[in-house]
């Protein structure tokens, strides 16, 4: 079959491997119809997620049909249509029954890798680096998915594949980041990045009554995007953030700060500046400035969320003010599977289509163009969607 | 004496090199390990890194079994080849504890999450024989006799006396507060051939038996909790396609193939390392870090 395979920094090729098979009861595989470029393959792009190997196929979003399926999988049929949840999980262990799904026990062989460098393991994810599974991914032909039986979720086979594409990651990644601002009546919500990811958080912001969100970013395209969905928006590189927010909300700050940029923001101050030097001379990995002005802005006892992926070590960390200010601070990989049934009901209730998002749309075989036009915003890319 | 109190009994190595020796320890030891990895996979690149990887061991914790043999701080100065090592490891596995120990006690089962362990053959109530890796391509046998049973609480094993390999075992199995399900905790007590000099030079060739027992208990839960063991056995773009993977004249097909054969973990002969069986693996088995535990790790 094709695949996306990864061989380094800005070098992802279409090639052709082995089709995958099934290996355990709870396996199936799935015929890939649709997936799609995350903002955090952009982040394996740039060559900044350890433990990669060159080869390994790339994607964790991803949906399909279901063309085999292990002897313990029995609540799926060959021939249904279903999302793939990002992250892997076994649905038995304490986590899973907590509904703490990114945070599996079970789904990850390479568990010692991730404890060497956390102290304990998260789940496996597909297609993102050995020491989160060493899965291969879904921007593929055919994909093994192990514990279909939990992670699958089968939709209907008529809704058109960029209404529900989504579901797989970025949805659940923006509405769980605005779930975590524990949203109250009169609140402000300010988001950081207006990639896919701040688009769903934004939405969802407002879908679960953010009085307003102010939006952040510098691409006129994205911003107009913020702006559709009912938005205030900030250009960075036109106002200074700080005194925009304060003043957009009267001097209190935002109840709520949602960074969903993660470790590789740029801007064009001091603190990103240092940041880059830090990570050029490998004494830090990741890059927070966005970070710092979500905790330098956020209003006294408010919540700073963050859906914006981090991988090790970030240098000057505010920590005084985020105590100084009582914030609570929220993160995590998403947990997909707890959301997919609420989701879904409100796609079906028309409360969002989330094919408003797509920009761009590929051949699997254009792979490598469309890697490049989104790392590069070119002709103003939010995302991605490639076609097996 | 239930095992965990003699673990208790025999304390700690103490620290018998001082702040600067310890501190040269590392520097050379850090030096010979750099210059050893520098040769790559020949054999005096990896005798130069095991000599490094010890000398960084001794600087760190501070101990050094020679001084203690010669010192007389360690029982005798045949100490440093006859040491004993201990080891604990626990996993916290959401089950009931009478089907873990049902799980254990059945110890032809053990092979299913230890792939290290060839077979273990049940000879009678108490004793069993075992067959293990063992260095290179060879295997070690032995028997083993149970040698305290608490249904559902408690297991302990000890080798037959005469071989090489003396050790004794001892499995535990605690309720964990609330919902947290069962504490799996695995003790063992052995004095390999070679001693501490053996027991090092397993830990830099990545078979440190605080890992590989953390892995097997990892698998046992995944096993129970899940009913199979995780496995990212996938295609890469690292093993050539052949024909007969791929089919050629149509990639775009409709796969509907009827249904699989069942994968029957019971049957299955158990997975061992260095199986070229998964192309991920084996990949990373070519670079550092490899997928295999790390001797640091333990």
């Amino acid at each position: 079959m094709r695949a996306v395979c990864w061989f380094g920094e800005h070098d992802v090729r279409v090639e052709n491997v082995p089709d995958p098979q099934i290996v355990n009861p709870r396996d199936a595989i799935v015929r890939v119809t649709a997936t799609a470029i995350c903002g955090s393959d952009l982040h394996l792009y740039d060559g900044v997620i350890p433990t990669m190997q060159a080869g390994d196929i790339l994607g964790h979003e991803f949906m399909g049909e279901v063309v085999e399926k292990g002897a313990a999988v029995n609540n799926l049929a060959v021939g249904d249509v279903v999302v793939v949840p990002f992250n892997i999980a076994c649905g038995g262990c304490w986590y899973c029954k907590h509904e703490q799904f990114s945070l599996c026990d079970n789904s990850n062989p390479n568990a010692w890798m991730a404890e060497t460098l956390y102290g304990h393991a998260p789940s496996g994810l597909f297609g993102y680096s050995h020491m989160l599974g060493g899965y291969a991914g879904g921007q593929a032909e055919f994909v093994r998915v192990p514990f279909a039986d939990t992670g699958l979720f089968r939709v209907e086979r008529d809704l058109p594949a960029e209404k529900v594409l989504f579901l797989t990651d970025i949805f659940p990644t923006g509405y769980q980041a605005a779930e975590n601002c524990n949203i109250q009546e009169g609140d402000t919500v300010a988001v950081w990045g207006c990639g896919p990811v701040g688009q769903f958080a934004i939405r969802s912001a407002l879908m679960l009554g953010a009085e307003r969100v102010v939006a952040i970013d510098e691409v006129p395209e994205r911003l107009q995007m913020a702006t559709a969905a009912g938005a205030e928006t900030i250009d960075f590189t036109g106002e200074k953030v700080y005194e925009a927010l304060m003043d957009i909300t009267g001097g209190r700050g935002p109840d709520a700060c949602i960074d969903a940029v993660g470790l590789e923001a740029h801007g064009a101050t001091l603190d990103a500046l240092y940041d880059r030097v830090k990570v050029a001379v490998y004494m830090a990995t990741d890059r927070a400035h966005v970070l710092r002005q979500a905790i330098r802005v956020c209003r006294k006892g408010g919540t700073v969320s963050i859906p914006g992926v981090y991988g090790g070590l970030i240098d000057k960390f505010p920590m005084g003010p985020a105590f100084g200010k009582a914030l609570t601070l929220k993160m995590g990989q998403t947990h997909v599977h707890r959301y997919l049934p609420k989701l879904m009901e409100h796609i079906r209730n028309g409360d969002i289509d989330p094919s408003f998002v797509v920009t761009h749309r590929f051949g699997l075989d254009d792979a490598a163009e469309a890697y490049a036009t989104f790392h590069e915003q070119r002709d103003g890319c939010v995302k991605v969607v490639l076609q097996p | 004496m239930h095992l965990r109190t003699a673990l208790e009994a025999a304390g700690d190595t103490h620290q018998n090199i001082g702040t600067i020796e310890r501190a040269l320890s590392v520097a050379v030891g850090a030096k010979l390990v750099w210059s050893g990895l520098k040769r790559g996979r020949s054999i005096s690149g990896q005798l130069l890194s095991a000599a490094g990887s010890y000398l960084t061991y001794r600087g760190i914790s501070g101990f050094c079994p020679a001084y203690a043999a010669l010192d007389g701080s360690a029982p005798g100065p045949l100490s440093l080849f006859v040491s004993e090592i201990r080891v604990s490891e626990a996993v916290t596995i959401d089950r009931p504890a009478e089907e873990l120990y049902g799980f254990w006690r059945d110890l032809g089962n053990l092979p299913r999450v230890m792939p290290h362990v060839q077979q273990v053959t049940v000879l009678d109530e108490r004793r069993s024989h075992w067959r293990v890796d063992g260095p290179g391509k060879s295997s070690m046998e032995w028997d083993a006799r149970i040698t305290a049973d608490e249904p559902n609480t408690y297991i302990e094993w000890a080798s037959e006396e005469g071989i090489y390999l003396q050790h004794r075992g001892a499995v535990e199995f605690e309720s964990a507060p609330a919902d947290r399900g069962t504490i799996v905790r695995v003790m063992l007590l052995y004095r390999p051939l070679g001693g501490a000099v053996a027991a090092f030079l397993a830990k830099v060739f990545h078979r440190a038996p605080s890992q590989e027992i953390r892995e097997d208990l990892r698998r046992f839960k995944q096993l129970m909790e899940t009913g199979e063991i995780a496995t990212a056995e996938g295609p890469s773009a690292r093993r050539a396609v052949t024909p007969a993977e791929t089919d050629s004249e149509d990639s775009r097909r409709p796969r509907l193939r009827s249904s699989v054969q069942p994968v029957d973990l019971h049957e299955d002969e158990p997975l061992r390392r260095g199986d070229a069986c998964d192309p991920v693996d084996e990949a990373a088995l070519e670079s550092f870090p490899a997928s295999d535990p790390p001797s640091w790790n333990g």
